[in-house]
């Protein structure tokens, strides 16, 4: 099959990406300094010099379809060597927003997370989904016993029936999405050949989410990766933990959980690696304002309701040992921000666990990586 | 006609051309150079476009014209201090750092032998040394010896004075300062080449066979480093190809911002010529954009017709060393948008010119820190490369229209 190469110019989109962080993509003046000072890039039609290009045309159709803008990983050696300080790092950057945003279902949802003045909005949906729960279970007052039992504010059956009635929805939601990127894909980088095995496409994917191999390769932000790396397995252990918990409310064990138990220590050891990872980005975020890897709205929201579930998380841990009533406050503020991470999941910046992983596996199964 | 008397500074080939203009149709010249020997950039040059001659030629007319010219009264190793009146009074002040080498030098060379002291060849760019006291270069006007004087230990060792049998060095010489009252003032002092060590991913200064584009004039010179042979630094042995890298430094808003618009046509030269030297080697020309305004086209078309000369539209952004000496430079060839990784003997950086002018209060500068032409004292004006980049059919015009302005009025 050859590659379907979409010519259509789409205005409306340039502006797009100038309003998402790319509003010096129109400097380029395509000398490609970019794509060789990257390295990260694949020798064969390497990015970002092409996207750049592509960006100041507005092929949105050709953009949105292009794998490499997810090879990314937004190091900035690009912008730190542009001779025209066009910054390709953060134009890329803004491609992928709008790209998540022009993937989304429903749709309203990707304009809720990307816009600031919908914020209130985006944050009262779980506030009341969370009220109107705890109102149908009956327990919308705070629970008067003398020892603090956050059960007792939020039933376990509860909260695990209606969560996880909503991460279903957001798993279907996120399916569409990614299934509608993955047909661009298809289309604008068909497999030359036969492709790479499913396995052995696979494993190279595997292998980098978990190490970051590639992401280590980046020279201009260095501590970026190892940060990226702790927020990454940070969540990996709280995720894991929070399912050992669910499984331990099922089987009836202990609950709450002896500090001791692996599940705990594993959800203690994923809140460390999550908060140190976590707050190095976020300083490097808000710090370099001036040269390279500026930082859009949704960077900052995205890393903000992360690091609010992580400490919320913490102090809700520590208030309940100490017997202190606050738990309950903070608990709430917890479930408002984890709901929030779930929910908007296909939409926030999170959604570049999809599309980066999907666009990974179509790069190692076309032999592009 | 009303006689009046004009301050040139800086006698390169700009500042050579107004004050030659201007003093015959009789005016009075005063002609001040920093350097002990005249002619500026051009006299290093190796090869000279359009044509492709020696650029000596052109330089050695204009000599024998201020030679044969009383009215131009030339004053080497002497700067600028400063400068103060109005248009048709100006005061300036002058100031000559020793002559200790003085007229009676023959050029003999009987102090070079004893000179214990040597120094990088700036007229070479740092390819060769020589020792504290040298003669500029072969074809230097005036065509004397020079001191050094950041260097030579002078009474501390003075072997040379001992050494010259026509008594021609003298260190109880002093710096001289001296006023002169001139009707106007034009500033012609040139450029300096971009410090091409400042461009960290192409390794000039750490990798000792990436040179830049005024050495490689240097290597073409027959007054050069190998009488003419094109002999990389490391090992000097002659390049079996050769990479260059356009728009080094230039053009980018981390170095200099602007076009140096002479590079372009430098390095098609500079290929052309080391294809005729050498021709089994292969030339690379890396470009953004291939700039070749004018008649200059030709040479464009020459370089097209060689076969050998293969023109990579990309920027090299990265350059490697092998053990050997050699280097990797690599490129994304744009026109294919396939990346290009290619291994070359040499590599030469076409590094771009900076403006040479003088700080002083009258003297206002743009952005990038050429002369202002809108802002202009009145009286006081600029030619050649302090208003912009020019090549020399440029910077010719240019100095020929200031002698006209510096005696108007
Ligand atoms: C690699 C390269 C190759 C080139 N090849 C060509 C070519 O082939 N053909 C062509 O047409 N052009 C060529 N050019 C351009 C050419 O070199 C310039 O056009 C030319 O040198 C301009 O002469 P100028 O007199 O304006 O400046 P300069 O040559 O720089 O002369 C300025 C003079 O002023 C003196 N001076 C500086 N400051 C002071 C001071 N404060 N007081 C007193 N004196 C001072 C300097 O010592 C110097 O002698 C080339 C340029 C480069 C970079
Ligand atoms: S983004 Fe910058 S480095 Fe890349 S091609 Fe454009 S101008 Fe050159
Ligand atoms: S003349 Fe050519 S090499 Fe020099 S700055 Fe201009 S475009 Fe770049």
């Amino acid at each position: 099959m050859s590659a379907h190469v979409p010519t259509s110019v789409d205005p409306v989109f340039l502006t797009e990406l100038l309003k998402a962080g790319g509003e010096n993509l129109k400097k380029c003046y395509q000398c490609a300094t970019c794509s060789t000072v990257c390295t990260l890039t694949p020798d064969h039609r390497p990015f970002p010099r092409k996207e750049m290009l592509w960006a100041s045309w507005g092929q949105r159709e050709r953009l949105l379809g292009d794998p490499d803008i997810w090879l990314c990983h937004q190091c900035g050696d690009c912008s730190v060597y542009c001779p025209r300080g066009a910054d390709p790092a953060e134009t890329l950057a803004a491609i992928r927003e709008v790209s998540i945003r022009h993937y989304a279902v429903p749709s309203f949802l990707g304009r809720l997370v990307a816009e600031p003045r919908f914020l209130p909005l985006a944050l009262a949906i779980p506030v009341v989904f969370i009220l109107a729960v705890l109102a149908l279970a009956g327990t919308l007052t705070l629970p008067k016993s003398e020892i603090v039992r956050l059960a007792d504010f939020f039933p376990h059956a509860w909260l695990n029936g209606s969560f996880s009635l909503v991460f279903l929805a957001t798993c279907g939601f996120a399916l569409l999405g990614a299934s509608r990127f993955w047909r661009d894909l298809q289309r604008n980088w068909p497999v030359p050949g036969t492709p790479r095995g499913l396995f052995e496409s696979l494993l190279p994917v595997v292998n980098e989410i978990i190490t970051h191999d590639r992401f280590s390769k980046c020279t201009a932000h260095d501590h970026r990766y190892l940060a990226h790396l702790g927020v990454f397995w940070g969540f990996i252990c709280l995720l894991l933990a929070t399912v050992v918990a669910i499984l331990v409310i099922l089987l009836g064990g202990d609950y709450p959980m002896p500090l001791y138990h692996p599940g705990k220590l594993l959800g203690n050891v994923g809140m460390v690696l999550l908060l140190s990872g976590g707050y190095v980005l976020l300083k490097e975020r808000l710090s370099t304002a001036g040269k390279t890897s500026r930082s859009t709205y949704q960077d900052l929201l995205f890393l903000s309701i992360l690091l609010t579930v992580t400490v919320t998380g913490g102090l809700v841990q520590v208030t309940r040992m100490a017997n202190s009533q606050s738990a309950y406050y903070l608990y709430f503020i917890h479930l408002v921000a984890v709901f929030y991470l779930l929910m908007y999941l296909p939409y926030s910046k999170f959604a570049h666990v999809l599309y980066r992983t999907l666009a990974l596996f179509h790069a190692r199964r076309t032999g592009r990586l | 006609m009303d006689k009046k008397t004009i301050l040139v500074v800086g006698a390169g080939i700009s500042g050579i051309t107004t004050a030659i203009e201007a003093a015959e149709v009789g005016h009075e010249v005063v002609l001040v150079e920093r350097l002990p020997y005249l002619g500026g950039r051009v006299a290093q040059l190796g090869r000279y476009f359009p044509k492709l001659c020696p650029p000596y030629c052109g330089l050695e007319i204009n000599f024998r014209r201020i030679k044969n010219n009383p009215r131009v009264q030339v004053h080497t190793s002497t700067e600028l201090v400063s400068i103060r009146g109005d248009r048709g009074a100006y005061t300036v002040e002058l100031l000559q750092k020793p002559q200790y080498v003085n007229d009676r030098c023959t050029a003999c060379g009987a102090c070079v032998e004893v000179c214990p002291v040597t120094r990088d060849d700036d007229f070479n760019y740092g390819l060769t040394t020589t020792k504290a006291i040298y003669l500029p270069h072969e074809m230097a006007y005036p065509y004397r010896y020079a001191i050094d004087t950041s260097v030579c230990m002078k009474l501390e060792c003075k072997k040379c004075v001992d050494a010259c049998a026509y008594r021609a060095i003298d260190f109880s010489r002093q710096d001289q300062r001296f006023e002169v009252k001139v009707h106007s003032v034009v500033l012609a002092t040139g450029w300096t080449p971009y410090d091409a060590t400042k461009i960290e991913n192409l390794r000039y200064g750490s990798y000792r066979n990436v040179i830049t584009n005024v050495q490689m004039e240097r290597l073409l010179a027959a007054n050069g480093p190998h009488q003419g042979l094109i002999l990389r630094p490391s090992d000097a042995k002659a390049p079996e190809s050769i990479a260059f890298v356009q728009c080094a430094g230039s053009r980018d808003d981390n170095h200099l911002p602007y076009c140096s618009t002479v590079c372009c046509l430098a390095s098609m030269k500079h290929a052309l010529e080391y294809r005729e030297r050498n021709p089994q080697g292969k030339a690379f020309i890396f470009y953004i954009d291939l700039r070749a305004m004018g008649r200059n086209e030709d040479v464009l078309s020459r370089v097209k017709a060689d076969e050998n000369i293969v023109l990579i539209k990309g920027k090299v952004a990265r350059i490697d060393e092998e053990p050997c000496g050699s280097l990797v430079v690599e490129a994304e060839d744009i026109l294919s948008g396939l990346k290009r990784k290619e291994k070359v003997g040499m590599v030469v950086l076409a590094t771009g010119m900076t403006p040479n002018l003088p700080a002083l209060d009258k003297v206002v500068v743009d952005e990038f820190g050429f002369f202002n032409a809108e802002a202009v004292e009145e009286g006081i004006f600029a030619a050649g490369c302090d208003k912009a980049p020019l090549d020399v059919s440029s910077a010719l015009k240019d100095a020929t229209g200031m002698a006209l302005k510096a005696i108007q009025g």
